[in-house]
């Protein structure tokens, strides 16, 4: 049973910066609690997790446990939200699954476009796509 | 009594009949499935209830609005046509507020659904569980009572008479 999700994303980038904001405006059936990625505070609290990783690709980590990556986590953020549940059990049909991974892709891309030359990983946020 | 008050009357009797019958479909078939939409059995029966006067109120409404003929009806054929459209429309309101009805209650059915719903998808993978705490140092610790051996005893320990106090009077021993 998930009660909380922590989500790791990348201060250093005005994409997922818009798109941390956007999430924390929604109401949430699931609190959501947001650290930047590779921060002192994400190192504290997940010595396991390869700041790295979760600096390329955005990393939700469940309060069970579970680690969510690429769309995934978006899928599990939108699960979290108030209204969005819906698209959130749709997107994670086989038939949709697909649609899900290149949208990731496409914001990926934008993502790489915006972002310094050497920033992050060399996949950028499509490491599972 | 003239055609046009006879068949007024025909159609109130059964727009009302109609009226009454179908409320009391959905009072008796809604409550089981408000029962599933709310979890809550009281706030259902309340929604239930709340639900069916507004029925009642809207339809009947209709029924009263919609009941004057403006034609003339010189024959029976004439008012039995005019009946017939009459009984019709309110057979057609009732039942676009039957769907209506079965609509909002299959939203607030949906919504609890997803207010439910797992997580549609498995994690990409675990976090690593924490080293489990080492055993601690020594000797692990000896059983009680071991089968087929007396229960270990302490040895007695002897009693220890109390030092005496120094005397006051003893003399010191040489410096």
């Amino acid at each position: 049973m998930i009660t909380k999700l922590t989500v790791l994303y990348d201060a250093g980038c005005g994409l997922c910066r818009t798109a941390r904001a956007w999430l924390a405006s929604r109401a949430q059936l699931v609190p959501l609690e947001f650290v930047p990625a590779g921060s002192d505070e994400a190192r504290r609290r997940y010595p396991a997790l390869d700041p790295a990783e979760t600096l390329a690709d955005i990393t939700v980590v469940a309060d069970d446990g579970g680690i969510y990556t690429g769309d995934a986590a978006w899928i599990i953020c939108l699960w979290a939200l108030e209204g969005y549940r819906g698209l959130a059990a749709r997107l994670a049909r086989p038939d949709l699954r697909p649609t899900a991974r290149r949208m990731v892709a496409a914001a990926a891309a934008v993502r790489r476009g915006t972002t310094p030359q050497g920033y992050g990983a060399d996949c950028g946020g499509t490491c599972d796509v | 009594m003239d055609l046009k008050l006879g068949t007024y009357l025909i159609y109130l009797a059964v727009s009302i009949v109609l009226t009454v019958w179908v409320a009391r479909t959905l009072l008796k078939n809604g409550q089981v499935f408000l029962d599933d939409a709310l979890t809550d059995e009281r706030l259902a029966k309340s929604v239930n209830h709340l639900l069916v006067v507004g029925f009642y109120l809207l339809n009947l409404g209709y029924v009263a609005v919609a009941l004057k003929i403006g034609q003339r009806l010189p024959d029976g054929s004439s008012a039995m046509e005019a009946l017939a459209w009459k009984l019709g429309l309110v057979l057609l309101v009732l039942g676009g507020l039957h769907f209506f009805n079965l609509f909002v209650l299959s939203r607030f059915r949906r919504r609890r659904m997803l207010d439910q719903l797992p997580p549609p998808v498995p994690p990409t993978r675990m976090m690593p569980a924490p080293y489990p705490p080492l055993p601690p140092y020594g000797m692990s610790p000896r059983p009680a009572a071991p089968h087929g051996y007396p229960k270990p005893t302490s040895p007695p320990v002897p009693q220890q008479a109390p030092r005496p106090e120094t005397q006051p009077d003893e003399p010191l021993p040489p410096q």
